[in-house]
């Protein structure tokens, strides 16, 4: 479903690469953890996943698409196939939780009865059905998680890219947001997750590839949070 | 996007930026009024020049002391220029009847002026009155010519008045224009700025650039209409207060009609939200980064 080859990431003022020759393969609807201390490179590799920024070098195939010929107007389209969950949530203040979800759909041209249909679905699963007219500061940071993973999964996209989605959450609500990204891992979808939550990559015992100096340290099956030697 | 989230997404962008919008819509209304103005005036000057030409004409005036042979030369050189389509010939006593006439209500005028003592002449009209500066040279020292007008002359003051107003005008709107611009571009940076986050987040769910901007290029278009349409007002009630009440009794010469206020409200309105849907995208591309 993803593959990078070879990928180097230069950014015009850094005196490193953010991204060094890193090869990876993710098969279609695996669960990986990308995991390494802060400035190891894994915001650069979900951006170049989410077609934010192309790589100096090498090549980043998503989903038999070669992100190197999607420009300008194709992008757009690219992104409708990715769903996106931040730690931050970014979610709308003015819009409910339903029209924060519905917000997704409507501005990809979506017909409304189909966006009647699919929101209060995509909230039952992720366990805000009687959420649905709330307001985001009317929420707990995890239901505002649940809404943006909502908004993330509404698409019913193959790959969903997650950026620290714990990392604002208490432990016990973090572990609401894992068991939700699991359930829409067993849908289908290949799931990317950037962390430091050595709790949950210890308790769910998924793939786990290290980035450290924006080089692939290390690719476990079934691995843990620890770093590489 | 849908027409339903794009009008919300609209009205909600002009409430949070109502003062600017407000502004928007005064600048845009006062710059489309003053060039709506130019044109009508140059429209006007265009009537009064169509209306006139065909009455000036151009008077060849004689000397008392110039010969029949003389006279009869002149006439027949006249006659056969092809840049004059007739030719009158005028004696004294016509001259002095039309000078009463023309003055009948300025007896001190009449009073002063004898029978003798205005000149016999020729009276031409031209092909093209715009070329009468063509038959001034040509018979200017002529034998038995004392001097040559051109009627239209006259009516130079009346051309310089109005090509000034509509100078005046043209620069008046252009520099309003300048304003409405730069209202525009800030507005839009603004807008864009406050809505820097549904911005991002409609980026990261594969909204369409049209889509992210169609909003503020909305919201400028309806700033631009509401301001034509108050130009349009201004100009429709100057045509029912100044030319159909106010001047409605000078018969001069014709003023403008309604085709021409139509023609210009149409223009200034249509031209308006052209220009603010382009000065929206100048802005869009400098500080939406979509």
């Amino acid at each position: 479903m993803i593959r990078v080859e070879s990928v180097t990431k230069r950014y015009p003022k850094g005196v490193r690469p953010a991204l060094h020759d890193v090869n990876l393969d993710i098969a279609a609807g695996e669960f990986i953890f990308l995991v390494g201390p802060s400035g190891s490179g894994k915001s650069t590799l979900l951006r170049l996943l989410l077609r934010e920024d192309q790589p100096t070098s090498g090549r980043v195939v998503v989903a038999g698409t070669d992100l190197a010929g999607v420009t300008g107007r194709r992008i757009p389209l690219y992104r409708r196939r990715i769903g996106c969950v931040f730690q931050d949530f970014r979610l709308l203040p003015n819009r409910t939780v339903a029209g924060n979800v519905a917000f997704a759909l409507e501005v990809v041209g979506r017909p409304r009865h189909v966006v009647r249909t699919v929101v209060p679905d995509v909230l039952e699963m992720v366990g805000l059905a009687g959420k649905a007219e709330r307001y985001p500061d009317e929420l707990s940071g995890g239901e505002q998680q649940r809404v943006a993973v909502a908004r993330a999964f509404v698409g019913r996209p193959p790959v969903l890219l997650a950026d620290e989605p714990t990392g604002n959450l208490d432990p016990d609500t973090g572990a609401g947001i894992m068991t939700l990204l699991e359930t829409i891992n067993r849908t289908g979808t290949t799931v990317v997750m950037a962390t430091h939550n050595a709790t949950v990559v210890d308790a769910m015992r998924r793939r786990v590839v290290e980035l450290d100096g924006g080089e692939l340290v290390r690719d476990q099956i079934r691995g843990v949070y620890g770093y590489a030697v | 996007m849908r027409a339903a989230p794009l009008a919300v997404a609209t009205a909600s962008g002009l409430r949070r930026n109502l003062a600017m919008t407000l502004a928007v819509i005064a600048t845009v209304a006062i710059c489309l009024t003053l060039f709506g103005a130019g044109l009508l005036l140059r429209s006007e000057a265009r009537t009064i020049d169509g209306f006139l030409l065909s009455k000036i004409q151009v008077v060849v005036d004689l000397t008392d002391g110039i010969t029949p042979a003389q006279r009869d030369a002149l006439a027949a050189d006249l006659r056969s220029d092809p840049l004059v389509a007739s030719v009158s010939y005028e004696d004294k006593a016509q001259a002095y009847q039309r000078f009463r006439g023309d003055f009948r209500n300025s007896p001190d005028v009449v009073a002063g002026v004898g029978p003798n003592d205005l000149p016999a002449s020729f009276r031409l009209s031209l092909v093209d009155p715009r070329q009468a500066s063509d038959i001034v040279a040509s018979y200017s020292g002529v034998d038995g010519v004392d001097q040559v007008r051109d009627q239209r002359a006259l009516l130079e003051p009346l051309y310089r008045f109005l090509h000034g107003f509509t100078v005046g005008a043209f620069v008046l709107a252009a520099v309003q224009a300048l304003a409405a611009g730069a209202l525009i571009y800030t507005t839009i940076r603004m807008s864009a700025h406050g809505r820097r986050r549904e911005t991002a987040i409609m980026r990261l769910v594969g909204a369409t650039n049209t889509t992210i901007g169609a909003p503020f290029v909305l919201e400028s278009a309806v700033a631009a209409v509401a301001g034509g349409a108050l130009a349009a007002g201004v100009l429709v009630a100057a045509k029912v207060y100044l030319v159909d009440h106010r001047f409605a009794r000078q018969d001069l010469f014709p003023m403008f009609g309604w085709s021409s206020v139509w023609i210009v409200v149409g223009g200034v309105v249509a031209g308006g939200v052209v220009a603010s849907g382009a000065m929206s995208f100048v802005a869009l591309r400098r500080h939406l980064h979509v």
